[in-house]
């Protein structure tokens, strides 16, 4: 096995360049929180390894007039403890603060998440709320832009060309932006997300996101929940009406699944979270 | 009795700092280099026939010495929990196997230069199968009609307990239900390991971390036909066992391997190794009857229990056969039956652990008993205080007797802890989170005595040149703190600091005989042996200390390291003394100790538990915990609590996550800690302990078990406190969020009807 140390962007994109001169099997390791757990599980599948985690590029929270940049190997632990992110993209905070254990979350990175194309992974609901965009970069340094909801093309396989990797997950500024994340696992904590709800609004009307994770290969917009919150009106038939379109979206998500009537039901739980957060938050200005 | 100046007192356990500082050297901790590698081949189907096996490409790569099949296997069948002759159980465990029975049943090995290469080999052996479907429903493996793939074999193993006339009166108030519990990975943080290298003379010298180093002897010596002396086992630092290292696990096929190819053998298994082919904790289905009069006074009792064994036999009779033996030891009840049948699934194989069947057992019969509180009218507490057993009852099924038995304390104090009265009738609220609180009594023993099991020990002790003290005993430290409580025990009898005491762990060559750390027997057995032998080598060593000064031993005492005459106004050393006791009489100051229990009598425990359950997400908080112990005498108060935090972590587990389930192949679903949930800190309520310490006949200054009783009554608490606060009758654990919310969602559905 090869392991490629690079430093910097520049020594990134000679080493991707040699692997597409001359093609092998190659894996960038971006914390290696999954992937070292693949390789050890299988040993017949042996990668030469780019690790990504001394290229400083990477490794950076950048405020710009219009967006929020986090580079792909910023960990978990930085995005939680982030007080700009905290306070503007809570989602994502509270997300990241759900990540396995401590541990995980120091070597686990946002860019190693999302790569990894877990439907569990607990980054992408809040990204896809939030309106995030990936920058992704390949060997000769052309940039493309991808959607959060893009980037696993099946359950554990994302979307990226062997020579791509992710440079930086884009957040837009926006004002009067309130956003929650919620989650259930087989256990209050280091659990895998067995249903996960992301919400994003904003005052200006029409402005609501709302994505489930752990549903499918990506998250799922759940549009006529989002209209009931769009209707700004906190009454109980609301509530109601909120909860009954979330469990609709899971039986029209995974009809037959064994874990549907679970699920259609735990929405219920995750709804009534947001539900609750969402209505102090706005009533709180 | 005089003030005790080291028992009952938080003595610092022998081994803190290594284990604290992370410098404790467990066998996985040793250096590679000096052994070759192992690395077991499983099998990837449930049931089967091995068709071909191609090693070729593994046996080319370098570093890679043997690669063992199917047909290395000895022929011979083992039983993994036999220790000796006239013990029946089943002999059908292979060493590698041609026909798996289930997902991790071992075919073979490689051995190779060092673990990675053994890995990578183990990758590249190609092996097929010749599939059948696989039997998994322990429930259709106990109908007759059901094929068997047992082989000649008794497809089921049953076992009947009963006494009283089986009457039930007309008028009498029946519960009738059907509890399940699940199959359970042990969780040690230590994964199972083992070296094996043959010595000089013949001696083939195994090393592993385990509960039972004699029995380990027996099955070796047994299955290769060896010469019992000529085999050698020694136990290692044990990270964590509860039972799963109780029988023999991979020491045969370790053994084998070093036997085969005369090389040091080192064999160490991964977590989803662990998993997958070691044992389990056995699931059962009962099916109860309670018939009681309308004051809540039991009348009759019938259960008849179905118990997995998995794909080999194993010890699951015996763990089938310990439930059974715990109905007759917590209530009066006039009349009761039961019958277990144990069966055979493609599954994980069951044995040992922690708590031996009890938890299964108390499972059942105490959320049955929180059912009929219910359709008495009455309150949970009440209903067993007017059933609970009294010290010094016997057995009405025949075993020993009861002891002091304090489960009525227990209760009746820990109502009061708990204020159980002003919260049991508190309303469970109305909305998303309902609170409630359960309670369960349990009962668990203290050693073999009254078994078909022989209980024994033998222990040596003596005093060293410097005074300090030697026992030599085949004690097991699973890290449950035998060692420090043993030191204890004699530190106090001899009088002199418990860190001048040290205490031996099992080496079958040099040690004396005791059967293990098992059967919650370790306290009041090897601590009572401890005990006896301290006085014996005291009334010596004073004999001793009264022939080398000419005076009457009367007049000499020990303390704090000190022989004193106080008559002549002399104290010395006691290492002094043994000098001289050296040089003038030519003795050691030692003394030898055949010890064997004449009782066993019953420990005591109830837990009270609040949980708070989300309607809406079907996640159960436990919120508040007691835990209420009758242990006679706690030797180290710590070290017990200790035990009881753990005992309740397990439980938790078992009562709301923790399950080994298979897909339709057979395939477990959950072989890696990810996706077996084991409860972590954050789920952990704060537990408080309640000690009543009456003192018990045959232990050491009264002390008898916690270790395994602990994790007893912690699942049927936490279930009787669910289905209070939910109106709900659920009986299969664990109570897992699915769970709860079919048992909502069916108790609506039945709501509107």
């Amino acid at each position: 096995m090869r392991v490629d140390t690079p430093s910097n962007v520049n020594e990134l994109r000679d080493v991707l360049r040699s692997t597409v001169a001359a093609p092998r099997k190659c894996s960038l390791l971006a914390g290696g929180t999954d992937l070292l757990v693949h390789l050890r599980a299988s040993p017949g599948f042996s990668p030469d390894l780019i690790d990504l985690s001394g290229v400083k590029e990477l490794k950076y929270i950048e405020m710009h007039r219009d967006r929020l940049e986090i580079g792909a190997c910023v960990t978990f632990t930085e995005i939680e403890e982030h007080s700009f992110i905290r306070e503007h993209f809570s989602a994502l905070a509270r997300a990241a603060s759900l990540v396995g254990s401590p541990q995980i979350r120091n070597l686990g990175t946002i860019g190693g998440n999302l790569a990894n194309a877990s439907p569990a992974a607990d980054s992408l609901p809040p990204l896809c709320a939030l309106e995030a965009t990936l920058l992704v970069e390949n060997a000769e340094g052309a940039q493309s832009t991808l959607s959060p909801a893009q980037i696993a093309s099946a359950p554990g396989k994302n979307s990226l060309h062997a020579d791509q990797y992710i440079r930086a997950v884009l957040l837009p500024l926006r004002e009067n932006l309130l956003s929650f994340f919620v989650k259930t696992g087989s256990r209050k904590a280091v659990a895998i997300s067995k249903l996960s709800l992301a919400l994003a609004l904003s005052s200006e009307p029409g402005h609501v996101r709302l994505f489930a994770g752990s549903l499918g290969t990506s998250p799922i917009r759940m549009e006529a929940a989002e209209a009931v919150l769009d209707r700004r009106d906190w009454t109980e038939a609301n509530h109601t009406a909120f909860l009954d379109a979330l469990s609709g979206a899971v039986e029209r998500a995974i009809p037959g699944r064994a874990s549907l009537p679970f699920k259609r039901l735990a929405v219920r739980g995750l709804g009534d979270d947001l539900w609750t957060a969402a209505k102090e938050a706005i009533s709180r200005g | 009795m005089a003030e005790l100046k080291y028992v009952g007192r938080d003595v610092q356990r022998n081994d803190i700092v290594e284990k604290a500082s992370g410098r404790m050297k467990y066998m996985g901790d040793r250096m590679q280099g000096g052994a070759a590698h192992a690395r077991l081949l499983l099998s990837p189907i449930a049931r089967g026939r091995v068709v071909s096996f191609d090693a070729s490409e593994a046996e080319r790569m370098p570093g890679v010495l043997r690669v063992f099949s199917p047909k290395d296997d000895p022929g011979k069948r083992f039983n993994s929990a036999l220790f000796l002759p006239d013990q029946t159980d089943v002999q059908d465990h292979p060493v590698f196997t041609d026909k798996p029975l289930f997902v991790g049943d071992i075919l073979g090995a490689v051995l190779a230069k060092d673990e990675e290469t053994a890995r990578a080999a183990a990758a590249a052996v190609k092996i097929g199968f010749e599939e059948e479907a696989p039997l998994l429903d322990m429930e259709q493996a106990a109908l007759p009609q059901t094929p068997s793939f047992r082989e000649g074999m008794s497809p089921v193993i049953e076992g009947k307990i009963a006494y009283g006339e089986e009457v039930v009166p007309e008028d009498a108030i029946i519960l009738e239900s059907t509890v399940r519990t699940q199959k359970i990975h042990h969780g040690a943080m230590e994964n199972h390991i083992c070296e094996a290298r043959m010595e000089y003379g013949g001696v083939l010298l195994v090393e592993t971390p385990c509960q039972m180093a004699f029995t380990v002897r027996y099955v070796l010596a047994d299955l290769f036909d060896i010469p019992f002396n000529k085999v050698r086992v020694v136990k290692t630092p044990v990270g964590g066992a509860f039972g799963g290292k109780q029988e023999v696990g991979i020491e045969p096929h370790c053994a084998l391997m070093a036997l085969k190819t005369g090389l040091p053998v080192r064999l160490a298994l991964d977590r989803t190794q662990t998993i997958l082919a070691t044992r389990t904790r056995a699931a059962s289905v009962g099916r109860i009857m309670i018939a009681a009069d309308r004051e809540g006074n039991l009348l009759r009792r019938e259960m008849d229990v179905i118990v997995d064994a998995g794909a080999y036999a194993t010890g699951t009779q015996r763990v089938m056969m310990a439930m059974g033996k715990k109905t007759s030891r917590l209530y009066r009840i006039p009349s009761q039956s039961f019958h277990g049948r144990t069966v055979f699934t493609n599954t994980t194989p069951a044995g040992a652990c922690r708590g031996y069947g009890s938890p299964q057992i108390h499972a059942i019969t105490e959320i049955a008993m929180d059912l009929l509180s219910r359709k008495l009218p009455m309150d949970p507490a009440e209903l067993r205080l007017k059933n609970l057993v009294h010290p010094w009852d016997s057995d009405p099924a025949g075993g020993p007797a009861l002891g002091n038995a304090r489960i009525r304390d227990c209760l009746v104090r820990g109502m009061e802890t708990f204020r159980w009265n002003e919260r049991r009738v508190l309303p469970s609220g109305e909305g998303r989170f309902r609170r409630g609180v359960g309670l369960a009594c349990c009962t668990h023993g203290n050693g073999y005595f009254g078994s078909p099991y022989p209980d024994f020990m033998s222990m040596a002790m003596r005093f060293c040149e410097d005074g300090t003290v030697l026992v030599n005993a085949g004690l097991h430290e699973l890290g449950n703190g035998t060692l420090t409580t043993i030191g204890q025990i004699v530190a106090e009898v001899l009088d002199l600091p418990p860190e001048r005491v040290e205490v031996s762990e099992s080496d079958t060559s040099t040690t004396p005989f005791d059967v293990g750390c098992v059967a919650s027997r370790v306290t009041y057995v090897c601590g009572a042996c401890a005990l006896e032998l301290a006085e014996k080598l005291k009334s010596r060593f004073l004999e001793q200390c009264a022939r080398v000064l000419a005076v009457d031993a009367h007049r000499l005492s020990l303390k704090n390291g000190e022989m004193i005459d106080s008559e002549g106004g002399v104290s010395r050393s006691y290492g002094e003394m043994v000098c001289r006791i050296a040089k003038e009489l030519r003795e050691e100051a030692g003394e030898y100790l055949h010890y064997k229990p004449d009782r066993n009598p019953a420990s005591y425990g109830v837990h009270f538990a609040e949980t708070v359950t989300d309607t809406f997400t079907g996640m159960v908080e436990v919120t508040d915990y007691l835990a209420v112990h009758d242990v006679g005498r706690a030797i180290n108060p710590r070290l017990l609590r200790g035990q009881i935090y753990g005992g309740v972590q397990m439980g938790v587990g078992m009562a709301l996550s923790e399950e080994l389930v298979y897909d339709s192949k057979g395939r477990p679903k959950s072989a890696s800690l990810s996706r077996y949930t084991m409860v972590n800190a954050p789920s952990m309520p704060n537990v408080g302990v309640l000690l009543v310490e009456e003192g018990e006949p045959g232990g050491p200054f009264g002390g008898k078990s916690i270790g395994e009783i602990c994790t007893v009554p912690v699942a049927p608490a936490i279930a009787n406190a669910v289905n209070a606060s939910l109106g709900t009758s659920m009986t299969e654990l664990p109570f897992s969020p699915e769970r709860i919310l079919a048992a909502l969602s069916a108790r609506r559905e039945t709501n509107a009807r």
